[in-house]
Formats: structure tokens, sequence, C-alpha cells
């Protein structure tokens, strides 16, 4: 019941874009890791 | 039921042909039926791999967020659990969506963080006052990626 009556409620207001936002033309997603979150000289 | 769910003007509300968040056939709770008896099913999870490889698993949408979806209902393993990677170019923001089911937010990387912004609001606390819940989040990255993970 719980978890039914929630999901009423879930709805998409705006589709995600289906286009680069301007500044991020030529991005691309990280399939690998680059760095793991550590700069690689160190800190 | 709601015959407006079939025209072309509904489905441009779900959002673009071959995204994610389009699927009209997204499992949400998965069920399990059968005999009067869990073990089955629990011997089932219990044979699953535990590890999940991210260099299996491809980014989808774009081209301003992305998403990798490590698990969610689908996969067997879990009953509603869904935990999925974003990723954010420059600038880029996803899909503004609302659900009163909990939700956590781990940022996991980017930089100029205050120039990152979360976009969020409660739920229906006026009918139901003892949630407080995550309804509603979009993210923008003006300057550099972003990534963030999402468990709901």
């Amino acid at each position: 019941m719980f978890v039914f009556m929630n999901m009423l409620f879930q709805k998409t207001v705006e589709p995600r874009d289906t286009f680069p936002a301007p500044g991020g033309e030529n991005f691309e997603v990280r399939e690998e890791e680059e760095d793991h979150n550590h700069p690689k000289e160190g800190y | 039921m709601d015959d407006k769910k079939d025209t072309p003007e509904a489905e441009a509300e779900i959002g673009p042909a071959g995204y994610y968040h389009s699927q009209k056939d997204r499992i949400f709770v998965r069920a399990i039926q059968g005999e009067y008896n869990l073990q089955w099913e629990l011997d089932r999870v219990r044979a699953m791999p535990r590890v999940r490889k991210a260099k299996d698993i491809k980014f989808v949408d774009g081209p301003q967020a992305y998403s990798r979806h490590y698990v969610e209902p689908k996969d067997g393993i879990s009953q509603l659990f869904h935990l999925h990677l974003e990723e954010y170019g420059p600038g880029g923001k996803s899909q503004k969506h609302g659900h009163v089911n909990e939700a956590a937010f781990y940022i996991l990387d980017g930089e100029d963080t205050k120039s990152t912004t979360i976009f969020a609001m409660t739920g229906r606390q006026g009918m139901w006052p003892s949630f407080t819940t995550t309804a509603s989040t979009s993210i923008s990255t003006p300057l550099t990626p972003n990534r963030r993970v999402h468990l709901y």
C-alpha cells in the first residue's frame, strides 16, 4: 500500500533535452574512470 | 482509464523516444509469484552475482545528462531498489520529475560546486504530513562535468 500510493505521484514534468546545453556541445560521457576522483599528481 | 495516454502529445510529455524515462514497460516493483514458499526466491537471489561492474554497464541517454543504471528491479535482484549513476555535461540538466518515495543523492565528482545547483521540492506533505521526501530534482553544472549517484 505504501509503495503503490507513492507511485501515484510519480510524474515527469519536463523530459530530458535532446540537444547539448550551451557550452557542452563537445561533452563526452566518461565511460571509464580517469582518476578515481583523486588527482594523478597526488595531494 | 485515461485515453490521452496513447496520443502523440501524451508521449511527448513522457520524453523523447528511446530515452530511458520514455519506456512504457519499466518495472518499478518486481513481482514474486509461485508457490506459498519463498525459499526458491531466496536461493535464486543468493545465487545472483554480487558484483556489477561499471565497465559492463554503458551510459544511456544524453547529451546533457547520461545515466548508468547499476541495478533496478528488472535485473531480478531487488524488489524496489534502483541505483544509477548520473553524469552531467557542462550546463547539463536531467528531466524534471516527481516522486514521493525516498531518494538519496551522493555527489561524487565535479568542480566549481558553487555554481552547481540541485533543485528539489518536497512531496505532498499536506496530504501525508509524516512524509518529508524529495519529489523532484534536476541539476545544473555550468562549467564542468559532474557525477552523482541516485538511489531510490
